[in-house]
């Protein structure tokens, strides 16, 4: 192995001289201020150094490379959209951005972990996270759970010590990191071998890119980031990307799909449950062919909605009401599949599971035929031999009970304006679906991050999907309330880029739902946000509490200050703030946020004031919702 | 139709059905007599449930179905109202339980609510059908959307 690299080598020391130095640079450059009288607070900016440092020519590497840049390298060329981090783990970040991917540096490592994963999971295309080799990357760790639960392909890195001070304690840091992420990922490896960089980086990515998706978590200790490889015949299993992985996706046994169809002939109401693996199998538009052809119902679940439109006569997404009736369940791309009673369907309907894993095929929810097949493969066999076939009879049902259930929503939305001394969860929730979808914006256009608890239980029930990555289903499956505004960054990161399915709506702003619990957790990125033009729209439904409550003497540990003003912090981030306590003024505040972040790239949290009583359904009907699965209201499965 | 033991086959054929499907697990037949059987399995939110049939009665009922739920509790008022409207001509006919085939019975002693159902015309299929389809609907499409504080209290379901 060859000596670290002279000059600017990534180090902590590297890292902290050139910061102090372009500190000194900007004090140099600002008016002195006299201490005669208490001066006017300075106003808060972004120096010059981000957008200076944001305009640089990439530096793609070349051999020689180091370690890091060798990995640099293949990610750049495995088509790696982009990095989230904190610093630490200099060397490996430095280079991924030398190769040109756009990177984001955040407040902490937790939150831009999110925001890689909020950005997967609304584009299907790969990005990472990345922290410092103790602290930050244990911080990271609930959002590479909920990374792992939701099923995503998130690439998680961190720095490590050196291998020659392993159980020292030397210096500071020591963790073990491989086994903390052990159950949450999908492959891991701490490197050790200086000349395998380049296998274990393909290793990562053969991973990330084939199967079901779940992170990755490399860690790279300090012989393997710094080594220097003088050309590729210093490295082991150097190969292009088509002989260390394959493109190749796994098709359907053709009996099967054609035993499929005939069930789909025999069925009087059959329903697709189109979940995870049909966004990431970009199966959608297949789906809609399958769907108009045999009349076949679709409701979604999963992390991501707008596989197939809301607006679709065909779609049972907001039509819980009938789910009960299908007699043919066809679960697509379910990766967390749910137990018998957790999805509203009739014991007598039939259940046919479509999965790429077939290990996973009949896991919780028994099964009648199952399919192994990359979902799109399966979706276009089906395609083919499926019958046309019209059933009248059942998409008039499926539009009685959307429209049933649209006439609940307007129910509670009444019941909401009655309540005129805080914002109650109907009125944000139908005023801001009015607002998206009935407004003068495009319905297609908003992204939107469907996080909180409570809250949720109202704006799932009125935010709507008409297109492919048009809502993130925030608290998927692992339930963390914390990591919304971190979702909310990386959501509008890509939007901004113009990522995948998000391409369409590049650069407009994004809506982030929250809770006051929940915004503890990464309220800080606003000024991530704010320092990167991110136009997010940020609501804080703020009820003084967490979202369970307790009683008696434990009362305390539930509940926060009454009022607190989150729109100040937001402020105090360089964002906006608005501060809505009255139902009336929620919308005003809604279109001038959305309006600045159109046109001016600014960020706001809108903090709406509610109160905690708005739970208690004797009190205050129609109380702490309940919810159907699948469809719109659905986050467990 | 026929006789009280073989409508007490033609129940358990229609349960064990369920079971080899995978629907319910742990399916036993605890109790048989001429016309009598009790039925033990696991099923929603993996619950047990408790399934008894009297072939003289022809009625299937499920005793103790629900625990705690005051009979002067709009919990109590709402579920009976859930249910009836199950008769109603406004449910999809596949839905719809038709009273000349099948009766609900709802009672509530102290506060546990049984439900049990009279198989009208000997269809002891349908009656089956009807009787597990509505208990699915109380508790997937009824408690776990009204009264979700209440599966909480009472099925361990999970609170966040």
């Amino acid at each position: 192995m060859a000596k670290r690299q002279a000059g600017n080598t990534g180090s902590r020391r590297d890292f902290l001289k050139r910061s102090m130095l372009t500190a000194a640079g900007a004090l140099g450059a600002s008016k002195v201020v006299t201490a005669a009288t208490v001066p006017p607070a300075p106003a808060i900016r972004v120096p010059d150094a981000i957008p200076a440092a944001l305009n640089l020519p990439v530096k793609p590497a070349s051999f020689p490379m180091r370690g890091a840049q060798v990995f640099a390298k293949v990610c750049k060329n495995e088509g790696l959209q982009a990095l989230f981090c904190c610093p630490g783990n200099y060397d490996v970040i430095n280079s991924i951005c030398d190769e040109g991917i756009p990177c984001f540096g955040g407040r902490t490592e937790g939150a831009m972990c999110a925001a890689a994963d909020g950005f997967i999971r609304v584009t299907g295309e790969i990005a990472a996270c990345s922290g410092t080799e103790g602290p930050g990357f244990t911080n990271m760790i609930m959002n590479i759970a909920a990374a792992g639960a939701a099923r995503t392909p998130l690439l998680v890195l961190a720095s490590n010590k050196r291998l020659s001070e392993d159980d020292t304690e030397m210096g500071i840091q020591t963790a073990y990191q491989q086994p903390t992420t052990e159950g949450m990922r999908k492959y891991g490896k701490r490197l050790i071998d200086p000349n395998r960089i380049y296998e274990y980086s393909a290793y990562a990515f053969r991973q990330l890119k084939t199967g079901i998706p779940r992170p990755v978590h490399l860690d790279f200790p300090a012989e393997v980031y710094g080594a220097k490889f003088k050309d590729s015949s210093e490295l082991r299993y150097y190969h292009e990307s088509s002989k260390y992985r394959t493109d190749a996706k796994p098709y359907p046994d053709p009996k099967r799909i054609r035993a499929l169809a005939e069930m789909i002939r025999t069925a009087e109401r059959p329903m697709i449950v189109a979940s995870t693996g049909v966004f990431y199998s970009r199966a959608w538009d297949v789906l809609k062919q399958v769907a108009e052809k045999a009349d076949i119902a679709v409701v979604e679940s999963g992390v991501v909605r707008g596989q197939f439109s809301d607006g679709h006569p065909l779609s049972a997404s907001t039509a819980p009401g009938a789910l009960m009736s299908a007699d043919l369940v066809i679960f697509v791309g379910q990766y967390s599949m749910p137990n018998v009673g957790e999805y509203s369907f009739s014991p007598d309907a039939k259940y046919v599971r479509i999965d790429p894993d077939a290990a996973d095929i009949g896991r919780n929810m028994p099964i009648d035929l199952g399919i192994v097949s990359c979902e799109k493969a399966a979706l276009e066999s089906l395609l083919e031999v499926v019958p046309s076939i019209r059933r009248e009879a059942w998409v008039a049902e499926l539009g009685a009970e959307r429209k049933k259930f649209e006439d609940e929503n307007a129910d509670y939305y009444k019941i909401g304006l009655t309540y005129k001394d805080a914002v109650h969860p109907a009125v944000i929730a139908q005023q801001l679906s009015d607002f998206l979808y009935r407004g003068d914006l495009a319905k297609e256009q908003t992204t939107v991050v469907a996080g909180g608890y409570g809250i949720a239980r109202y704006t799932r029930r009125y935010f709507r999907a008409y297109r492919p990555g048009q809502i993130c289903n925030g608290a998927y499956q692992y339930g963390a309330i914390g990591p919304d505004c971190g979702y909310a960054f990386g959501v509008s990161a890509a939007v901004q880029l113009g990522v995948g399915p998000q391409k369409a709506y590049r650069g407009a702003p994004v809506i982030g739902i929250t809770g006051d619990a929940g915004f503890a957790y990464s309220g800080m990125e606003l000024e991530t946000m704010s320092k990167y033009q991110m136009p997010v729209v940020m609501i804080v439904y703020n009820n003084n509490a967490w979202g369970v409550q307790g009683s008696g003497r434990a009362a305390h540990m539930y509940l926060f200050h009454e009022n607190l003003r989150y729109d100040k912090m937001a402020e105090s981030l360089g964002a906006r703030g608005e501060y809505v306590t009255r139902p009336e003024d929620f919308l005003p505040a809604l279109k001038r946020s959305y309006q600045i972040a159109a046109n001016e790239k600014i960020s706001t949290v809108i903090n709406c004031q509610a109160k905690r009583e708005f739970w208690q359904k004797s009190q205050y009907p129609p109380g702490f919702l309940g919810k159907v699965e699948p469809g719109c209201m659905a986050y467990d499965h | 139709m026929g006789t009280r033991a073989q409508s007490r086959t033609i129940v358990s054929d229609q349960l064990e059905t369920y079971a080899r499907r995978g629907v319910f697990r742990s399916f036993s037949q605890t109790r048989t007599d001429g016309r009598q059987a009790d039925f033990r399995f696991y099923w929603l939110w993996n619950l047990p449930f408790h399934l008894s049939f009297d072939g003289k009665r022809k009625t299937l009922l499920f005793k103790n179905l629900l625990p705690g739920v005051p009979a002067r509790s709009e919990l109590n008022t709402s579920l009976k109202s859930f249910i009836e409207g199950f008769c109603s001509k406004d449910q999809p006919e596949h839905r719809r339980l038709d009273p000349q085939r099948i009766s609900i019975r709802y009672s509530n002693l102290r506060g546990n609510v049984s439900i049990s159902f009279l198989v009208v015309a000997d269809d002891y299929e349908y009656g089956v059908k009807k009787a597990l389809n509505l208990i699915n609907e109380i508790f997937v499409g009824f408690l776990n959307v009204q009264f979700p504080e209440y599966a909480v209290e009472h099925f361990h379901r999970r609170e966040d």
